[in-house]
């Protein structure tokens, strides 16, 4: 969880000018020169505080209320190679294993989707698609790489344009091992990504409120 | 006192139709041989959309989503205190275009097509829509609610053409399979979802607040059909939306998406024959 996940909300209202409103928001992040290592990399600063009474008070209160895990809906793509795990994941949705009974939803659309399911290596081709996908999606949000291709490129790994797993271009939060990946490990995975929203909904409103007081935010006196 | 039932009206609504949506997917899923979510589930996604991040595509993109769900509560208000159909229906297109205006509001392919296939589900729906309020004046000779739903016989029984083309569009209205063009319900549906394809978080949520009291509105349609003066019709009147709605989730599940042109000819020629022949029918009897 970076520092400027949740500077997004600050970011986006500065850059609603119209002169910025053609150029996709992706984009002018990465040219602001945000890269997706120094995301993964980056720890906040805000963990290293002990954790104070309020804090732990306010953490109590948020927890009652975590509808994320309640209604995680999910983005699947298909980085490249067999398409086995791909197959996998629309096996959750069907009725032997149905993850609706969870309230997952199988969004074909970046922008309502929490949990980015990612099957398959990544190569020089999809790189940018990737990328496009995982900004689109709205904070806070998961990647799971599913299945072998996905957490490390598989036997792919070789191949002249295959650049590894989906970590070498997102942060990924969740590894589903197998080749395929079986269901039940994948659903596994995605209640596995629950936790981790949950985790980065609190530091994302911690960070605001925190940075609200101490006079960080753009609209804060 | 009128502007408690407003209140509780604005209130209630919305969790009739919350709980009437979860319902279907429960339902929905029971007839695909699967468990299904609970039954809180559409509370569950609001709640949750409401707590992400909402992207901003420009600024007039979320207002129009929110007008839209302004009139709609009107429509529902409106409706359910028993005033003005018309002025209840027209609220409501308005509500509609505002909608529209939503999805080209982002350059987005996906909602550009969108608001042109919600325009032509539009076009297909609203003339049965006004048929059905001119029906409803012409066998209780009043346009408000509080008349109709206190007449001697149920409108029903003097219009069963114009019911038919309404349970044809509610369809429409309902967002329901074969005619949902616009706007697929399910997720990874119909170019995307849409209209709602560049909302997220808040305003998502915001659209499917306003798709509950849609669904309100269209049940008290119904309602209007069977309630008459006697207490106990109020009794089937409920009864008569429950089964509608079950139907509408049949045949949700039992047919495919058509195509533009089917749903636009369909249900004109519905509307052509069953309603307006109902109107003639009734026009030499009265």
């Amino acid at each position: 969880m970076s520092f400027y996940h949740f500077s997004g909300k600050c970011e986006r209202r500065a850059l609603s000018h119209p002169l910025f409103e053609a150029v996709p928001q992706a984009s002018l992040r990465y040219a602001m020169g945000a890269s997706v290592k120094e995301e993964r990399f980056h720890t906040p600063y805000l963990r290293q505080y002990p954790k104070q009474a309020w804090d732990m008070q306010w953490e109590q209160g948020r927890r009652n209320m975590k509808f994320i895990k309640k209604s995680p809906w999910i983005l699947h793509y298909d980085g490249s190679s067999c398409n086995g795990c791909d197959i996998e994941v629309l096996a959750c949705l069907t009725p032997l294993y149905d993850v609706e009974r969870f309230g997952v939803i199988n969004t074909g659309n970046p922008k309502h989707a929490d949990i980015l399911l990612i099957t398959g290596s990544v190569n020089e081709q999809n790189i940018p698609v990737v990328k496009q996908l995982y900004e689109q999606m709205a904070n806070p949000k998961a990647v799971v790489a599913v299945g072998i291709c996905a957490t490390s490129g598989g036997i792919f790994a070789e191949c002249y344009n295959v650049i590894g797993g989906v970590d070498k271009v997102l942060p990924v939060d969740v590894y589903v091992p197998g080749c395929a990946a079986r269901p039940e490990a994948i659903i596994d995975g995605i209640v596995k990504a629950l936790a981790i929203l949950e985790e980065k909904q609190n530091d994302a409103r911690k960070s605001f409120t925190l940075r609200k007081e101490s006079g960080l935010l753009w609209n804060s006196k | 006192m009128f502007i408690l039932s407003v209140i509780m009206i604005i209130i209630l609504a919305p969790l009739a139709g919350g709980l009437l949506t979860g319902t279907d997917r429960v339902i929905t899923a029971r007839m695909q041989g699967r468990q299904g979510p609970p039954v809180l589930q559409p509370f569950y996604d609001v709640f949750k959309l409401f707590q992400k991040e909402s992207i901003e595509v420009n600024l007039m993109h979320r207002f129009y989503v929110y007008i839209a769900l302004i009139f709609v509560m009107f429509t529902t208000v409106i409706m359910l205190t028993g005033g003005d159909i018309l002025l209840a229906i027209f609220a409501l297109t308005l509500g509609s275009i505002f909608f529209v205006l939503g999805g080209y509001a982002s350059n987005s392919p996906y909602s550009l097509i969108g608001s042109e296939r919600e325009l032509m589900q539009m076009m297909a729906y609203e003339p049965m829509v006004l048929l059905t309020g001119i029906g409803l004046y012409y066998a209780d000779k009043s346009f408000f609610i509080k008349d109709i739903v206190s007449g001697q016989a149920p409108a029903i029984l003097s219009l069963p053409g114009v019911f038919l083309g309404l349970l044809f569009i509610l369809i429409f209205k309902l967002r329901k399979s074969p005619f949902d063009l616009s706007m697929g319900h399910h997720g990874h549906q119909e170019i995307v979802q849409g209209i709602k394809t560049e909302y997220s978080g808040k305003d998502l949520a915001v659209i499917e607040i306003t798709h509950w009291y849609e669904v309100v509105i269209a049940l008290t349609l119904v309602y209007v059909f069977f309630a008459t003066r006697a207490p106990v019709s109020s009794v089937f009147a409920v009864l008569a939306c429950i089964l509608v709605y079950f139907l509408e989730i049949v045949i949700d599940n039992g047919f495919a998406r058509t195509k533009w042109q089917f749903a636009l000819k369909s249900a004109w020629i519905v509307t052509g024959v069953s309603g307006t022949v109902n109107l003639v029918v009734l026009s030499f009897f009265r």
